[in-house]
């Protein structure tokens, strides 16, 4: 590995330790002893690892190559997650290392498939560090590092990017990050007070109210869909609680480039732009979908109940957000294969590029509409007229063949990554439509589930899962560069 | 190969026109409130297509 590649992240290590400065802080609050002994070790170890990575590395004056910029964020990701998931083991309320890893991973990633035990019953500082490495994973931990050290970190643009965030807010990467983290926390205030206030008109006591509030917010706002409960927003048992989820769900699911039009003035944007015509259009055509297989099955009959039953899912699932106000068996053995392969296809097609929700994104599926729609224009036009593609995003942008290339590319290495972990999960002897509806949920990086994941699940099929994850959360060409690297290092050995 | 240096040109332009703007308390108040309308259009219109499949549904 490169001593560049080490240095920085060492650095994202370093901030990673920071981090656990609040779950450390949350069990003095407390009094969770115990637990403030797991995280003084977990944040021991991150900075040990940190400053190690950093003194064995080399700081680079002339900036990073693509290479090493892709290899130290996927490294970093690595790194971070193997330490994160230390005081979540030595908490106990995971069954082994490898259950521990996972649950980081798929909190990182916005994932929100879960493993760990006796969830209603876990420690406040545990949950305060699940949901803020779901709230942190949204926007990145490399965009978390730059915020504050972009102008000490020449080649900062390369690790953003390699983080799969390519929108350039502004003209600094610095900026750009500092942009992303302020309109996340202000709708992080803005959510914890009306589901804090939700949360009391359902009977929680204040503390807990604002808690679950904070909480819920970024399990929604990161589109991770972690909830402090086992039954996730089922706990709440409150039409209000659900509703007031929806928007931050959706909000979250947009690329930070519409939200910094909108937040600056040009709000006429969100009616004009690709993304959010994508998202719409396939949001409606999966709900009336879902909807009509579900009422006619007889699943559900009356309206409301196919609102928040049905429709609540396709959200969830379309902005892969993965929040559920059904069991995960009801789903995976009751509901039609019909909704089951709508939800799929939801999970799989996502929301907002360079947002922090995951699948193929509207924008690339945008990007390939609109191609096909020029090639059937150019091949009914004159063979001397010039047919010329174009989409909005912020402004009209020309269809350039590269970029739907790299679009094609991007959703066919997604397709890729779920056939593989689909065709795991029927070769363990799971049934077909929970192994389709788990393994879009991993890829899709959703969470919702159909009951297939758990501690009892086979380790190979964790360990898939967890790979499934991270690629696709890195939209694969960071991981593939990273492990291109490692194998040219053995082949050379 | 003429033709992509061009639409790249075009597209390079049409980027270093838009000047990046800024936030002020009244574009960000508005924008909240621009997204949040339209969070609650979807769950209008989603909820209305609910009660429309259940009523239509014999």
């Amino acid at each position: 590995m490169d001593r560049e590649v080490l240095y920085y992240g060492g650095v994202v290590v370093s901030w990673l330790a920071g981090l656990m400065a609040l779950p450390a802080a949350t069990a003095l609050i407390f009094a969770e002893w115990a637990i403030l002994v797991d995280f003084s070790i977990g944040l021991g170890s991150a900075l040990c690892v940190g400053f190690g990575l950093r003194l064995l590395g080399r700081r680079s004056e002339r900036g990073l190559t693509w290479t090493q910029g892709f290899t130290a964020a996927a490294f970093s990701w690595v790194v971070c997650t193997l330490l994160a998931a230390v005081p979540y083991y030595l908490s106990g309320h995971w069954v082994s290392y490898l259950d521990a890893v996972f649950d980081v991973m798929s909190g990182f990633t916005t994932t929100g498939l879960v493993l760990v035990q006796d969830l209603d019953h876990v420690p406040y500082a545990v949950n305060m560090w699940r949901h803020l490495l779901t709230y942190v994973g949204g926007q990145g931990m490399v965009v978390l590092a730059l915020t504050v050290l972009s102008k000490g970190l020449p080649g900062a643009f390369k690790l953003y990017v390699g983080e799969a965030k390519d929108e350039r807010l502004l003209p600094s990467v610095g900026r750009t990050a500092r942009a992303i983290w302020f309109i996340s926390v202000v709708y992080l205030v803005l959510g914890t007070l009306c589901l804090g206030a939700a949360g009391l008109a359902v009977g929680l006591k204040p503390v807990r109210a604002l808690l679950h509030g904070a909480w819920v917010f970024m399990g929604a706002w990161s589109t991770g869909g972690f909830a402090p409960q086992s039954q996730n927003i089922n706990y709440y048992h409150s039409a209000l609680y659900e509703i007031l989820t929806i928007p931050f769900m959706v909000i979250g699911s947009f690329n930070f480039a519409l939200h910094y039009y909108i937040w600056t003035g040009r709000r006429k944007e969100v009616f004009r732009n690709i993304e959010v015509k994508v998202f719409t259009g396939a949001l409606a055509l999966f709900t009336l979908v879902s909807l009509w297989s579900a009422a006619s099955s007889g699943l559900y009959t009356d309206g409301v109940s196919l609102f928040r039953r049905v429709a609540y899912q396709v959200i969830s699932a379309q902005t892969t957000t993965g929040f559920s106000n059904v069991y995960g068996q009801q789903v995976g053995s009751g509901w039609p294969t019909l909704v089951i392969l709508a939800l799929s296809l939801a999970m799989l097609t996502g929301a907002g590029a360079s947002s922090t929700a995951g699948g193929f994104k509207s924008m690339r599926i945008g990007l390939v509409l609109a191609a096909i729609r020029r090639e059937v224009k150019r091949l009914m036009a004159p063979e001397s007229a010039v047919v010329v593609g174009k989409v909005h995003a912020g402004h009209d942008v020309v269809l350039e063949d590269k970029n739907v290339m790299t679009a094609s590319l991007i959703i066919l290495l997604y397709i890729v990554s779920f056939t593989i972990a689909a065709l795991a999960g029927v070769a363990f002897g799971y049934p077909i439509n929970q192994a389709v509806f788990e393994a879009a949920s991993a890829t899709g990086n959703t969470g919702l589930t159909s009951g297939l994941t758990s501690a009892a699940m086979p380790a190979l099929l964790k360990v898939l899962y967890i790979a499934v994850m991270w690629v696709a959360r890195l939209e694969f060409f960071s991981a593939l560069v990273f492990l291109g690297v490692l194998w040219r290092r053995l082949v050379s050995r | 190969m003429e033709d992509s240096r061009v639409l790249s040109e075009q597209n390079r332009r049409q980027e270093s026109r838009s000047e990046p703007s800024r936030f002020s308390p009244w574009t960000i108040v508005a924008g909240i409130l621009t997204e949040i309308g339209f969070s609650l259009g979807l769950i209008l219109a989603l909820s209305g297509l609910s009660y429309l499949i259940a009523f239509a549904t014999p």
